[in-house]
């Protein structure tokens, strides 16, 4: 009996394309550096290159498998990440307790799955505002970090 | 004074009290995201500047000691190593917290850790001046091939296709030229933004790379952050001590690693338990549950990482070459202490330094109900704390965690950066921990290359250089066995069971 065939790693294929990119561009990038400077990144460029290939060659023919699929919300997913990049590029401008403040609050209610009550919204807010005094508190005070 | 004198100088109600302090302080700030060995040794250094030699060193050790230890609680529990030292510990510390053995992990890298520890320290006492010769016979082109031997692990990081952790491995590299060249002074990949002319900090990126995708997929669903095990409320002690049985060889190879390379300066903890967990992989018969929650994966790692301590301080103390980077800031103590390190100091100030090694040893003993305590408290709590409260608390030690390294916000931003990439690269198959590898070895190997090229062209021969020293040959014996390994492995399975069919 023939085995089933596995679906093809169309992601990695994409992946892999993307990396045989950044691989040219890093040979691209490494033309200004000196002899010494430009030996790493030129390998390197061309390992990318060279194993991106290849693996979008074994995706072709059908040798590779493909990863078990993710489930959950996409939405969450993608608003966490979207809430992690401005609380970074925030900290600096905001300062640690708004934009640390704004953060958190914004990350409780992506990642709360259950109906919000007047005592859920409590317990979880006063939670997460004494975590963010206490830690603000160590690391200011007792670890003498000079918190934006 | 015999070595019994030295134990009993050691075993002084101020020192043991020194000692547990040491272990516990360290232990919390280790346990902590972004708060580094290192940091937990800087951090808590002035408070030994009014000590005694001896006890200042039995207090610093026990920080050391307590902090790379720590790091293994953020490791199992969140998946977020709490020190460069624990990343390791991620592959298959926090798969087995998923399975609902959080607390049997806590449990094995408590008992590795004193296990390596004692190892470590056992050669400190015994093999110093002896082993730091042949360390210091490692030139660049030493560290450029252990750099590629490191590298060549990636093989059996990956999970999964080998291409796609080559492929990972070669972005980590590329990140790792980032920022000025150390030799040459170029200027790579920065554009316009000079914030990265210092190059990508390696403990903000392993913050990003390891704890920020886990956050993205934990909100995802409803399901509970971690399984409870039936039996969460114990230590699980004996059926940890019965795996360690089972594991008695992982355990003594893995804390042999560590101590080797705990001894060549710079190495340290994070490729310790790298090299640790790939030797354990490729000898254990259950190589393919490696990544899913083997315990043998947690021992190894813990075992080496915390066997580099005692390690560390062999260079540190008879050459004065700090072995890891919280060596460097003890260095500087003994400094302050009006102690001058170097070979004599064996002979010259031996009571101090045989009742700070035996000092060592008991703070490495004290860690064990410690640890046990601690883990047992840590494992709870965060199976207790709501995942909504949990993801936001997180969050906020990533930040301050990536922010605390050097107090730059500019290293939040590559840390939440490199984090989400490094979601994204996960849907497509790749894994952080070869992009990781590439990244820390990366620097490394291109250094040891650069230096050992401008060597070889000054003596006239840059093959010489490359491939006439022993060291470096015996290196690139186990580089062809690295590579080759994976094929040989997946070949003997094959006939295996072409043989069963």
């Amino acid at each position: 009996m023939r085995e089933a065939p596995t679906r093809a790693d169309l992601p990695g294929a994409i992946g892999s394309g993307i990396m045989v990119v950044i691989g040219a561009g890093a040979i691209w990038a490494a033309r200004d550096y000196s002899d010494l400077g430009a030996v790493f990144p030129r390998t390197v460029g061309a390992l990318l290159i060279a194993l991106g290939i290849v693996y979008i060659v074994l995706v072709g023919l059908g040798r590779t498998r493909r990863a078990a699929a993710v489930d959950g919300s996409s939405v969450r997913r993608a608003l966490v990440a979207i809430v992690m990049l401005a609380w970074g590029f925030t900290l600096g401008p905001l300062g640690f307790l708004p934009a640390g403040a704004a953060a958190m609050a914004a990350l409780l209610l992506i990642a709360n799955h259950d109906r919000w009550t007047l005592r859920t919204a409590l317990a979880y807010g006063l939670s997460c505002a004494a975590v963010l005094g206490l830690l603000y508190a160590l690391f200011k005070h007792a670890l003498q970090v000079p918190l934006p | 004074m015999g070595s019994l004198d030295y134990l009993l100088a050691a075993l002084t109600p101020w020192n043991l009290l020194l000692a547990l302090g040491g272990v516990i302080a360290g232990t919390v700030i280790g346990a902590l995201p972004g708060l580094t060995a290192t940091m937990a040794v800087a951090v808590l250094v002035p408070f030994t500047f009014a000590m005694e030699p001896a006890a200042a060193l039995i207090a610093l050790g026990a920080i050391y000691t307590g902090a790379i230890y720590g790091g293994a609680y953020a490791a199992i529990l969140l998946n977020t190593p709490g020190t460069p030292s624990s990343i390791a510990t991620t592959f298959d510390g926090y798969p087995m917290a998923r399975k609902g053995d959080g607390d049997l992990a806590l449990t094995l890298a408590c008992l590795g850790s004193v296990f390596g520890g004692l190892v470590g320290a056992a050669f400190l006492l015994v093999l110093a001046p002896p082993m730091a010769t042949v360390a210091l016979k490692f030139g660049p082109v030493e560290y450029f091939w252990l750099g590629l031997f490191g590298l060549t692990l990636i093989a059996s990081l990956g999970e999964g296709s080998t291409i796609k952790g080559l492929i990972g491995g070669g972005l980590g590299l590329l990140l790792s030229m980032v920022g000025v060249a150390e030799v040459g002074g170029d200027i790579r990949y920065v554009g316009d933004f000079k914030p990265l002319l210092g190059g990508i900090d390696v403990v903000s990126a392993l913050i990003g790379l390891y704890c920020i995708p886990v956050l993205i997929d934990l909100v995802a669903t409803p399901v509970a952050h971690l399984e409870s095990g039936s039996r969460v409320a114990s230590f699980r002690l004996a059926e940890a001590l019965r795996i360690i049985r089972r594991s008695k060889f992982n355990l003594a190879r893995s804390s042999i690693i560590g101590t080797v390379v705990g001894i060549l300066p710079g190495a340290g903890g994070s490729i310790a338990s790298l090299v640790s967990y790939s030797e354990a992989k490729r000898a254990s018969p259950r190589r393919e549950q490696f990544g899913k929650g083997e315990p043998d994966g947690v021992l190894s790692t813990e075992s080496a990482n915390n066997a580099t301590v005692g390690g560390g301080f062999i260079p540190t103390l008879v050459l004065g070459i700090p072995g890891t980077p919280p060596d460097a800031i003890i260095l500087g103590a003994l400094l302050v202490q009006g102690i001058r390190t170097g070979p004599t100091l064996f002979t010259e100030q031996a009571p101090i330094v045989y009742t700070f090694i035996w000092g060592l040893i008991l703070a490495t003993l004290i860690m064990l109900p410690v640890g046990l305590l601690i883990g047992r408290f840590a494992f709870r709590s965060i199976l207790a704390i709501p995942k909504a409260v949990l993801v936001p608390s997180v969050a906020l030690l990533t930040v301050l965690g990536s922010y605390a390294v050097h107090n730059n916000v500019h290293e939040v931003q590559q840390m939440v950066v490199l984090g989400v990439l490094a979601w994204g690269v996960s849907r497509m198959g790749f894994s952080a921990s070869p992009i990781v590898l590439g990244l820390i070895l990366g620097t490394i190997a291109e250094r040891g290359f650069v230096q050992g090229h401008l060597i070889g062209g000054a003596r006239g021969s840059v093959l010489a250089e490359f491939f006439a020293r022993p060291i470096s040959l015996a290196i690139i014996f186990f580089i062809v066995l690295g590579l080759l390994w994976p094929w040989w492995a997946a070949r003997r399975v094959r006939i295996a069971k072409e043989k069963n069919a």
